[in-house]
């Protein structure tokens, strides 16, 4: 449990990260691992967020973008400190496998996530991936509730397919302003978190 | 009762007698020994015809089940013709007469005398103040009250006018209804009283072929439906079209068929009608028949109506009454493909079928004016949608997708959405705006179009941001909620009150236990100006298959649970009925 609650507190911005007044934040040493909050699409339509450690990069960019990378891969091993539970099988990947990371960028406390999809011999210039409209509402408030709850001043996230931002995400989410948060899409955590 | 017996009996004989129908006497005797059916309880139950079914109310009675005729007539076809009391019952079908009532078990069909197993029932009368009684007994209060020479004032109050009248229902046992639908035409009946389920089989019928042809010229349009054989048919009316309702017999080969007719907009040839959708303002003549039996041609001159005598709505009460506008939206389309679901069809070609499908119903069953914002595999924009929906008034816009059929999830059956709008602007999201040159935001085409003469995010752009000072960062600014994002705020209550009722209704049907709609903020919703939802259908798993609902018998049933719904909000708009928060109609 205590190592649980270790990872709980690090995620909530306590340990390695910490920001200030201005919105700039200070990062844990290149190497070292950062915790961040990744939620996960679950078998219930809700999202399940979880403490993960990622490798710490040398940039707040470079962490956000290593976060959207790591919901791109899918849920990995039992969360942060917890030794004890096996991982979730009910937990998905956040987009399908075919999506990349583009580029990254942050500005102001708006996050700029350019996302791209691997080229099947299509003619089309902006395809993006086909989903239904509950995944997709997941994989949109997948990425934005991680990258504004893992405490790197984030505030808003606009999500965009190949240098563009669409109207929406794929063909449903209203993704044509800065997202906010919605924490309604999260499950209530467990016991345990 | 006994005088209304008196002259039902007295109009039973004189038609008896018009017909030539010489044994009355054992019917007579019969009624006299018969006693009143007892009823048990009341139920509600349902007849199936192939795929079609219908609600149906029928009791049970200590000799056996009693179903509703009315109801069963209605789905059947045929005419049904009441008494002048209310009791006789008069069954007109492919041309045979079969008449029946409440007092005894006896029937004449054709002018030749039946016997039913169980003596029909009628639903009592309701009680009505009798108006002789009423005076007969004022006048002893006003001669004891000699002194009062005025009437009380609640006595002077004016009479309102007579409500209308539901007409009392019917109830007869299966047998009455082989007698009206014979084996002959093709009817048999199979009551299960446990489910309260009659199936009509009509298998075995005789095939018709038929051939439908169109020709437009001098401002008409003239449509011919050609039979191999005469067919026995009813012709219904209803605002959006003509239904020919085939009485015995099925036709072959289905399909439908969409025209490029300025009067006609399509035509399908189902299996027991042929249903003629007119485009606006048009009207079908009473048709005639042509050609020489066997092969027979039935011909509607279909023109147009002229406007003067459709006076524009003004009064509320005419507003009322204004034909219900719907705008369903088949999802995607173009090259817009949607999601490719686990069977490998692409979703814009299911939503579109399951739009034709809708239409039919809720034009024919719910008589509203339905409106598809693609007819055909066409790219449309999100906005032109709801912009179609606005300019054309709509009453209701209904956007249709299917979801992918993968795993079985919560939701993943049948799925109500409204828009969850995007937050209030913040106050430096206000005062940023004039100034504000955010991203262009993309139109949600697929058609390819240029990219942008952009490269801000590339790699060695990245490097540059981290290596500036935060300071000269560029100013982010959020651009401003344009008025189109704020269209449909004041139309969420309703939109929420509307995906409610479907969300029950469906759920009643294919018995979900998740019978809540769901918000998220999409954007095909905004800029709704009239209550709007999205339904998402998706497969229920029967044993190890898994089974669309929006298909066959399932997607009939489902589609009447989204009629009924619809049906009830509009009730429930125009204050014509009280409806609970969970859909139920009090």
């Amino acid at each position: 449990m205590l190592p649980v609650l270790l990872g709980l507190l690090a995620a909530c911005g306590d340990g390695d990260v910490e920001g200030d007044l201005d919105g700039e934040v200070e990062l844990v040493p290149e190497g070292e691992d950062f915790f961040a909050t990744l939620c996960f699409p679950a078998a219930d339509g809700l999202l399940r967020c979880e403490p993960r450690a990622i490798p710490a990069a040398g940039s707040v960019e470079e962490t956000a973008a290593a976060i959207v990378q790591a919901l791109i891969d899918g849920p990995g091993p039992a969360p942060v400190g917890d030794d004890t539970t096996e991982p979730d099988d009910e937990l998905l990947p956040v987009l399908p496998s075919a999506v990349g990371l583009q580029a990254f960028d942050l500005v102001n406390g708006v996050a700029y996530v350019d996302l791209t999809v691997a080229r099947t011999g299509s003619a089309l210039r902006f395809e993006r991936p086909a989903m239904g409209l509950r995944d997709e509402l997941l994989a949109v408030y997948g990425l934005v509730n991680s990258l504004t709850a893992s405490n790197l001043g984030i505030e808003r996230v606009v999500l965009m397919w190949n240098g563009e931002q669409r109207l929406t995400f794929a063909g449903h989410v209203d993704t044509s302003r800065p997202l906010l948060p919605d924490l309604d899409r999260n499950a209530e955590p467990s016991a345990d978190f | 009762m006994s005088l209304r017996r008196g002259i039902f009996w007295c109009a039973s004989g004189l038609l008896a007698v018009a017909l030539g129908l010489l044994p009355l006497a054992p019917a007579s005797a019969q009624r006299d020994d018969e006693p009143e059916t007892e009823i048990l309880s009341h139920e509600e139950g349902t007849i199936l015809v192939g795929r079609d079914s219908a609600p149906l109310p029928w009791a049970r009675s200590a000799s056996g089940p009693l179903v509703a005729l009315g109801p069963v007539v209605e789905v059947l076809g045929g005419d049904l013709e009441r008494g002048p009391l209310g009791e006789a019952h008069t069954v007109r079908v492919a041309g045979r007469e079969v008449v029946l009532g409440p007092l005894s078990r006896t029937v004449v069909v054709d002018g030749e005398v039946h016997n039913l197993s169980i003596r029909p029932w009628i639903e009592p009368e309701p009680e009505y103040p009798d108006e002789e009684e009423e005076e007969d007994g004022e006048t002893p209060d006003s001669e004891g009250d000699g002194e009062e020479e005025e009437p009380e004032p609640e006595e002077e109050e004016p009479e309102l006018p007579p409500e209308p009248i539901e007409p009392r229902k019917l109830f007869v046992p299966v047998d009455a209804l082989a007698l009206a639908y014979p084996e002959t035409l093709g009817y048999r009946f199979d009551f299960d009283r446990r489910r309260g389920l009659l199936r009509v089989d009509r298998t075995g019928e005789r095939r018709l072929d038929v051939e439908v042809d169109r020709v437009h010229d001098l401002g008409a349009t003239t449509l011919v439906v050609t039979f191999s054989n005469r067919p026995r048919f009813q012709v219904d009316r209803y605002r959006a079209g003509v239904r020919l309702r085939l009485l015995s017999g099925v036709m072959e080969p289905r399909r439908r068929v969409r025209l490029n007719d300025p009067l006609v907009r399509w035509i399908e040839v189902r299996e027991r009608s042929v249903d003629v959708g007119l485009a606006p303002l048009a009207e079908a003549s009473e048709p005639y028949l042509l050609g020489r039996p066997p092969r027979v041609q039935l011909v509607f001159d279909i023109t147009r109506r002229r406007p003067g005598l459709q006076p524009r709505a003004t009064s509320r009460a005419e507003e009322e009454r204004r034909e219900f506008r719907i705008v369903l939206d088949p999802g995607h389309g173009g090259t817009d493909n949607g999601l490719r679901t686990s069977s490998g069809e692409s979703e814009k070609d299911l939503a579109l079928g399951i739009a034709e499908a809708l239409r039919s119903y809720l034009e024919f069953e719910l008589g509203a004016r339905v409106v598809l914002t693609r007819s055909g595999d066409s790219t449309v924009t999100l906005e032109n949608r709801t912009s179609l929906a606005n300019q054309y008034e709509a009453d209701l816009f209904v956007s249709l997708h299917v979801g992918a059929g993968g795993a079985p999830r919560p939701g993943s059956a049948f799925q109500t959405w409204v828009l969850d709008p995007p937050p209030a602007p913040l106050e430096e999201e206000a005062t940023g705006s004039e100034e504000a040159a955010g991203p262009e935001v993309a139109e949600d085409e697929p058609e390819p179009a240029p990219a942008p003469e952009t490269d801000a995010f590339e790699d060695e752009d990245l490097d540059d941001l981290e290596s500036e000072p935060v300071e000269e960062e560029p100013p982010v600014v959020i651009p401003p909620l344009e008025p189109w994002d704020r269209v449909h705020d004041a139309e969420l209550g309703r939109s929420a009150l509307l995906a409610r009722l479907i969300q029950t209704q469906v759920g009643d049907v294919l018995g979900l236990p998740n019978r809540g709609f769901q918000r998220a903020p999409l954007r095909v919703l905004t800029g709704a100006s009239m209550p709007a939802v999205l339904i998402e259908f998706g497969y229920e798993e029967v044993g190890e298959e898994r089974i669309p609902v929006f298909d066959g018998p399932r997607g009939r049933e489902v589609f009447e649970a989204i009629g009924r719904a619809i049906r009830l909000f509009r009730g429930v708009m125009t204050g014509a009925a009280e409806t609970t928060a969970d859909g139920t109609r009090s």
